[in-house]
């Protein structure tokens, strides 16, 4: 594999969404932080509840691409540890802290679909989102050799709509890769990323 | 006061019950549950009133083949009006099924395959069941991440009397996580002539 951009090494260890529907706030979470050039963690929680609280989505549902967006612009996100991420479905009381300092804003943390746009993007340092439907040869990545890859193809079976974060890309045998990172723990994958 | 809120509540929830059970699918599900025919299904409720003249004649113009051939979705088998096909969701935890082997099960969960969770059907396989197909409906609402909709088809062809445990599980999370669970327990029932009433049968 010849890398041509590989960002992963700015961030820390690849967090654990559990079984909470909010890849989309983890993916954005980590691009903001790395837009805003943090160590310390941003608030996904913050991020998921307010995107999801424009369009009264359950907490079992996913959270929508211009919603997520549209927090990062007008809320922003505080540190984590204001309202850490616990993953768990059944919270009965799920409010967010009122008013917490700092918060850090966002413009254009959109997803892409497009491959050559997110490429485009990395070739300028910019961790992109990505949304896109999972298959099961993602969902089995396998990064026990220290490097796991991933190729979908259309005749793949789909099983449903997810977003992460790509932080490089590569060529091997001809082919564009890109290198994404995931929200599923440092389990998955090669340490979570593929 | 508090008395006729009670009731109107009630009403309210009455009739959303009553229009579930004009939809065929759903009087169908309801017979093999009560162990009548869809017929017998029918006239009952209507008799007790819950369903109108006019929609029972509806329910009516259709037959069990008919409902069978939607709840499978194009994939039919040759003796489509001969067989039962039993629709089992998460709502339905624990229940009891008796069934024919040649019956149908259609299992219908949600699956947080986008967290990286997968329900599991091996222990149906290795207990007797033929899977028939195995397929997903994605949500395509534009909201990202949520769960798919898994529908399984099985067959319970050599399948002994037994409960099976379903489990949503994420094999390479090596952290204790809250698993989803399904349940139910079959057991094989006589061969019966659809149409008639099982408890005459018994």
């Amino acid at each position: 594999m010849r890398v041509n951009i590989d960002l992963s090494d700015w961030f820390g260890e690849v967090k654990d969404q559990k079984n909470l529907p909010a890849c989309l706030a983890f993916a954005a979470s980590s691009a903001n932080e790395y837009l805003h050039g943090l160590s310390k963690l941003l608030c996904v929680n913050w991020l998921f509840f307010h995107a999801k609280k424009y369009e009264d989505i359950k907490l079992d549902g996913g959270a929508i691409i211009r919603n997520i967006a549209k927090t990062l612009h007008q809320k922003g996100q505080p540190f984590e540890n204001v309202w850490p991420y616990e993953g768990n479905s059944e919270i009965e009381d799920w409010t967010p802290p009122q008013n917490p300092r700092p918060r850090y804003y966002a413009e254009g943390i959109a997803a892409l679909f497009a491959f050559h746009k997110v490429v485009a993007r990395l070739r300028t340092q910019h961790p992109t989102v990505i949304a896109f439907e999972i298959t099961e040869e993602f969902s089995d990545a396998n990064g026990q050799s220290g490097f796991a890859k991933v190729e979908q193809n259309t005749h793949s079976r789909k099983l449903g709509w997810h977003a992460i974060l790509a932080v490089g890309y590569g060529t091997m045998n001809g082919k564009q890769y890109l290198k994404v990172r995931n929200s599923w723990g440092p389990w998955w994958g090669a340490d979570g990323y593929a | 006061m508090e008395l006729k809120y009670n009731c109107s509540i009630s009403s309210h929830v009455f009739v959303c019950r009553t229009v579930h059970l004009l939809n065929p699918v759903n009087m169908y599900q309801a017979s093999l549950r009560l162990g009548a025919s869809y017929q017998t299904t029918v006239q009952a409720y209507t008799l007790m009133g819950t369903i109108s003249q006019c929609d029972c004649q509806n329910l009516l113009k259709l037959n069990i083949g008919e409902v069978n051939r939607i709840m499978l979705e194009g994939r039919v088998p040759d003796n489509i009006d001969e067989i039962d096909v039993w629709a089992l969701s998460q709502r339905e935890e624990g229940t009891f099924i008796r069934a024919k082997a040649d019956d149908i099960f259609v299992i219908k969960l949600l699956e947080n395959a986008s967290a990286g969770y997968r329900w599991k059907f091996d222990q149906l396989e290795k207990n007797g069941f033929v899977i028939l197909g195995d397929d997903y409906t994605i949500d395509n609402s534009g909201q990202i991440g949520g769960p798919s909709l898994r529908t399984v088809q099985a067959q319970p062809s050599k399948v002994a009397d037994r409960k099976f445990e379903l489990v949503e599980t994420c094999p390479w999370r090596r952290i204790p996580t809250k698993k989803n669970k399904f349940s139910f327990t079959y057991q094989r029932s006589v061969e019966r002539k659809i149409g008639l009433i099982y408890s005459e049968l018994h």
